[in-house]
């Protein structure tokens, strides 16, 4: 519970600037469609957060979301039903996943590297094919982020579903426990009887498959797939969990967590929106909060509130 | 020989690709690539080696040339070296910034590195006020350090090319001469033996990140050279990966380590002979970054090959 107090904190601030700037701001309407505009990438962080809690990595996961919705919009303009594009697309993005967990696992390679190439890898499979234009997805599945239910847009309540899920799966299953095990000390979870390389694989195919999902997603917000869309995606993503208390080195979790990082970097985006910030201090601000947080977990917090307590009630 | 055969075969892939290269024009082109290729990857080469990553290289490129056009448009007349000098002094310390946050709080490299490269290129932007630096506002004598040089035959090996076999030789020196140079290797291949033998870790890490930051700043100022103009958010962006990928493709270890700067300079010499060649083919750049990308995944995949027995998960 300590670990949700920070993000917590720095919500109430973004709010309140928001608020400063704009007198409107906290309107639900608007914060919520705000939201839905990144509800992609706090449903992807659901996924990281197993990669990063195994102790691994994934940089590819926006270039996996792009290349998926190109792939997809390519077969849909060329006559393929909806439903079933929309299926193939969920398969090509758990296939991409799948693929950096088999590399990743038979190799023994770091995942950073292997990551990093599939990054540039998947990003220019989709610029090979498209190229510099643009591919319109059919009128009949565009606009998914306009739809409402129970006052929620469908992706934002597709988020919600899938972060209880995965903070179900993290906390009350064998497989989230491997997890965290696996994080922790891979070694001594092998000679446990965990089958790391499964493990791992399967987070990486699980990331994949919310990778898909986020895709077709994105592909009904936007009407459109291009290759140049959701650049530099993954920095968000690795903030949101970060932020959220996962622990960066493995071996802890946070799902929920996630799910309030989410909302301060939702709120945030739209703070720097109304503030008319471009683009790239945009990035430059998510930039600084990933390493402040990191660093801010580093701090040995224990020792510090010790120090800030009366000598008398001092642990000997 | 042997140990060479995977950077050789990258040029042979580039000259079968386009027989043409064998021209002086074409040997020109490469080495208008050759500079920026081979300087920022001898930086990153010493990160690698030393066990760590560098992905923010290519936003301190841009932060180094916007700097450096900035000082020009401010002063026109400004000697050259000076210029240089201070392109390479924004990228040091842009480079500490990276070292402190890995050496002295412990965090990891790359997520260091995700973080500056989205910060330093907003830098980029801060300083330059979001405008480009056009042609007018860098001086010719400047541009010309990309074209001329000492003449050899119909080839001109430039300004810049003569720079960065300079920055090798120092480079090859300090790695085999100097104990601090020689225990970055120490270092990387076994981080807690080295500590045990009372090699500072913090030092080695500081120095490995400040220099690679150094040398993507001198970088930067070759960028601004050889283009004669440059962008905030285009300038040097996404050269890590090319960075990466040589380092990769000279059969560095990718784990920390071992690695050779002679190879180093034969897959800088392949990386630009492909940049030539595929441009030059017409292959456009929408294929580049699946080309960079897959030769990459190919030679992490050799690297860790090599290694499997070694890693039991």
């Amino acid at each position: 519970m300590r670990r949700n107090i920070l993000p917590g904190l720095l919500i109430v601030l973004v709010a309140v600037i928001g608020n400063r700037l704009s007198p409107n701001f906290l309107d639900f309407a608007y914060l919520r469609d705000s939201a839905t505009l990144v509800a992609e990438l706090g449903l992807i962080a659901v996924g990281m957060n197993f990669i990063i809690t195994s102790g691994n990595i994934d940089l590819s996961v926006g270039s996996n979301m792009v290349l998926t919705a190109c792939i997809t919009a390519k077969f849909m303009v060329g006559g393929m039903p909806a439903p079933l594009a929309l299926l193939l697309g969920v398969g090509i993005g758990t296939l991409l996943g799948w693929l950096n967990g088999v590399l990743i696992t038979y190799f023994r390679a770091p995942s950073f590297l292997i990551t990093v190439a599939t990054m540039a890898m998947y990003r220019g499979a989709a610029k090979a094919l498209l190229g510099p234009q643009s591919v319109k997805a059919p009128s009949g599945i565009v606009g998914i982020d306009t739809q409402t239910f129970a006052g929620l847009t469908i992706p934002l309540l597709i988020l919600l579903v899938t972060a209880s899920i995965g903070a179900f799966v993290m906390q009350k299953t064998i497989f989230g426990s491997w997890v965290v095990a696996v994080g922790s000390n891979s070694r001594t979870a092998l000679y446990s009887g965990v089958p790391v390389a499964r493990v791992v694989r399967t987070s990486y195919t699980l990331t994949g498959f919310i990778c898909g999902i986020a895709a077709m997603l994105m592909l009904s917000r936007l009407g459109l797939a291009r290759h140049d869309l959701a650049m530099g995606s993954e920095l968000d993503i690795i903030t949101i969990v970060v932020v959220g208390g996962t622990a960066i080195q493995g071996g802890a979790a946070n799902v929920i967590g996630s799910l309030l990082a989410f909302i301060l970097i939702a709120l945030l985006r739209s703070v720097m929106g109304v503030a008319n910030f471009t683009a790239e201090y945009q990035m430059t601000i998510i930039g600084i909060l990933l390493i402040g947080m990191v660093l801010a977990n580093r701090l040995p917090l224990k020792l510090i509130l010790q120090k800030l307590r009366p000598k008398s009630q001092r642990a000997p | 020989m042997k140990r060479f055969i995977v950077p050789l075969l990258v040029i042979v892939a580039a000259y079968a690709l386009l027989p043409r290269l064998f021209t002086a024009d074409s040997t020109n082109s490469i080495l208008l690539w050759l500079p920026l290729v081979l300087t920022v990857a001898l930086g990153e080469f010493l990160v690698v080696v030393a066990g760590g990553i560098d992905i923010s290289v290519g936003s301190i490129m841009g932060f180094s040339s916007m700097t450096v056009g900035i000082v020009f448009k401010a002063n026109p007349s400004m000697p050259l070296p000076l210029a240089i000098l201070v392109a390479v002094v924004c990228g040091l310390i842009l480079g500490l910034i990276n070292g402190a946050l890995v050496a002295r709080a412990k965090l990891p490299p790359l997520i260091v590195t995700i973080g500056t490269l989205a910060t330093f290129r907003g830098l980029a932007f801060l300083i330059a006020k979001g405008e480009t630096i056009t042609g007018s506002y860098v001086p010719d004598s400047f541009t010309k350090l990309s074209n001329h040089g000492i003449p050899l035959g119909e080839v001109t090996l430039n300004w810049l090319a003569i720079t960065s076999i300079l920055c090798t030789a120092a480079f090859l020196w300090f790695t085999t001469n100097t104990a601090l140079g020689r225990s970055i290797f120490a270092f990387g291949g076994q981080p807690e033996g080295a500590l045990r033998r009372g090699i500072a870790a913090t030092r080695i890490q500081t120095t490995v990140y400040a220099l690679s930051g150094a040398m993507a700043g001198l970088g930067g100022a070759m960028y601004l050279s050889r283009f004669g103009q440059a962008q905030p958010g285009s300038a040097g962006s996404g050269f890590e990966l090319t960075v990466i990928a040589t380092v990769a493709i000279a059969g560095t270890k990718l784990t920390g380590g071992a690695g050779s700067i002679g190879k180093l300079v034969v897959a800088a010499i392949g990386v630009s002979a492909l940049n030539v060649a595929l441009s030059i083919q017409g292959i456009s750049d929408d294929w580049q970054t699946l080309v960079y990308g897959s030769v990459l995944l190919v030679m992490v995949c050799a690297d860790s090959f090599r290694r499997r027995s070694e890693v039991v998960v």
